[in-house]
């Protein structure tokens, strides 16, 4: 997100379950798990897609339950205590939709790693086109040259069709720091790092 | 009837027999040539991978230290089902925490969500008597709430949930050939999942002198859990016969549901999205259990009560489960009654069982 100029969201793709989308991984003490926001599984739009509010862990609403989980797992991570009240009203609050979550997580963390970038929505263009095309079409709606693509990008991208566009491709390489639990585990949360870490410097 | 009726028995034709006698003269006794073969197959049939064990209690271990289960982890079972399923949980200092059954025999939904917690880390759902549990609802639960879901196929297999096979559901999926199970290799069980990561720990675990080599540096602990290749032999002829034993179960379940007549009774539950493969006939009547059984006794067929103590009773699972309380549970240990039913029972046989158990019942006050 550092290295844009302007951060698309991509909240009128198709809501998949088994990515990213309402679950993500945290550090516990032997190895990590997940935490899933239960939602309405339907072939809609990510921005579509609605909240089972009802859903109970442990005799408590799931939200609840989601931040004194993440609360007992990083207590003892060196940061967690400037954060934790911001996040707890994160929690707190009630969504009906998964992407008004999402984004006041993504304001949460933007805030905390410092990170001042313009949010757009991709459904605020209307877009028909689809895949490769459909990214060529929002770089250009935002007056962009460059299209920073994650590795995966590699995978599915019709790179032909970058032409008057640039790719690049992320050279993403996992950074390995201090967890509160023995041993390291990658590809957690953010929060892991943010709780762990704290705000990291400029440029890292 | 002059002969006795068992309540079961294993169905072993000359096949078997000579597949055993081969592998046996063939000095394939641990080779893992027999076991890959049946291996493979079951996998075809049923349609993820999977790997042979020494029981289905050792499957089910497998399954728990695969999903990393250990120490104060909390895994939601049912109060009515083999005690089998609750040791695997104890192996690995895990707590087991005993949800109620239904009407079906099979572990409650609302009661497993009554009983989860933070630290509840997989719900172990058998499909009780071959007829499967409410999986889409059991896997919604487990997708929201982070919970593993682990399909105990002991009692099932070839049954069907919206015409697709139970143990395809689950994170994992196990499976017990004991001797009078749906089909049999003597001691045998089967772990299934589509997770080759978790495959591997199967693999190197179910074997303590797996890795030959001058150094190891593994420190998991490991375990005598193979399936033997004379077991896999008879598995092997026993998996090409399984449809047709469980198309006769289902027949003389068909004969029972026809013959059993008394109003009083309830035959087990049926539906058109699940399809029963009928491992055991139990029924409910409003009297006694025991009563019922001694007098089928006196005519020479023997009944059960299954799964008697339920793990509700146990002293081992007591300080788990402290103020639960389990009335469904309570209900079917005094009120049903298993009926003989396996694939050799003939017909005249099973008329003459409904016939003495409707005369039992008109007996009943």
């Amino acid at each position: 997100m550092k290295k844009s100029d302007i951060f698309v969201i991509h909240d009128d793709a198709q809501f998949n379950k088994h990515e990213f989308q309402h679950r993500n991984r945290i550090r516990v003490e032997k190895g990590w798990q997940y935490l899933t926001v239960p939602v309405y599984k339907e072939e809609i739009s990510i921005n579509q897609i609605r909240i089972k509010n009802h859903v109970q862990i442990g005799k408590r609403k799931w939200s609840i339950a989601h931040f004194e989980i993440i609360r007992d797992w990083y207590k003892k991570a060196p940061y967690f205590s400037t954060y934790e009240e911001e996040l707890r009203k994160i929690y707190e609050k009630e969504y009906e939709k998964l992407v008004d979550l999402n984004m006041n997580l993504i304001r949460f963390l933007m805030k905390a790693f410092d990170i001042d970038r313009k949010i757009i929505f991709s459904s605020s263009f209307g877009f028909k086109s689809k895949r490769t095309q459909r990214i060529i079409d929002t770089v250009r709606a935002v007056g962009g040259d460059v299209y920073l693509s994650g590795p995966g990008g590699r995978n599915y991208l019709d790179t032909s069709l970058f032409k008057d566009i640039k790719l690049e491709f992320q050279d993403f390489k996992h950074p390995v720091y201090k967890q509160c639990y023995p041993g390291f585990v990658p590809n957690m949360s953010a929060i892991d790092a943010l709780f762990n870490v704290g705000k990291m410097p400029e440029g890292e | 009837m002059n002969t006795l009726v068992t309540h079961s028995k294993p169905t072993i034709g000359v096949e078997e027999i000579k597949a055993v006698v081969d592998t046996l003269s063939n000095l394939e006794l641990t080779v893992g040539t027999k076991v890959r073969e049946f291996e493979k197959i079951f996998s075809e049939y049923i349609g993820i991978n999977a790997i042979a064990t020494s029981s289905g209690t050792s499957a089910l271990h497998l399954a728990l230290i695969a999903l990393g289960i250990s120490k104060n982890d909390e895994v939601i079972i049912p109060s009515y089902t083999c005690v089998a399923v609750a040791f695997p949980v104890l192996y690995q200092q895990a707590k087991p925490i005993l949800a109620d059954v239904s009407d079906d025999y099979n572990i409650s939904v609302e009661d497993i969500k009554s009983k989860i917690t933070d630290k509840t880390k997989a719900i172990i759902v058998p499909h009780m008597f071959g007829y499967p549990a409410d999986l889409d609802e059991i896997k919604e639960i487990c997708e929201e709430t982070d919970i593993y879901l682990i399909e105990d196929c002991a009692q099932s297999i070839g049954a069907t949930y919206n015409d697709k096979k139970v143990g395809t559901f689950g994170d994992i999926s196990i499976f017990s050939f004991n001797a009078t199970k749906m089909m049999t290799t003597i001691q045998g069980g089967m772990v299934c999942t589509n997770n080759l990561d978790w495959i591997q720990i199967f693999k190197d675990l179910r074997y303590h002198d797996q890795l030959r080599s001058f150094e190891d540096v593994d420190l998991r602990l490991k375990y005598s859990y193979r399936m033997s290749d004379v077991g896999a032999a008879m598995g092997i002829v026993q998996l090409k016969k399984l449809n047709n034993f469980i198309n006769r179960r289902r027949e003389i379940a068909s004969i029972y549901r026809e013959k059993l007549n008394d109003d009083k009774i309830i035959h087990p539950c049926e539906s058109s999205e699940k399809r029963h493969v009928y491992f055991r006939y139990v029924i409910k009547t409003p009297y006694p259990s025991r009563a019922i059984i001694e007098k089928m006794r006196e005519h020479n067929v023997i009944c059960e009560v299954m799964h008697m103590p339920p793990l509700s009773r146990r002293a081992l699972l007591k300080e788990f489960n402290r103020d639960a309380e389990f009335p469904k549970t309570e209900e079917i240990i005094n009120f049903t009654v298993s009926l003989p039913i396996y694939p050799s029972l003939k017909d005249e046989e099973a008329i003459y069982i409904a016939d003495i158990f409707n005369k039992t019942m008109k007996g009943m006050k």
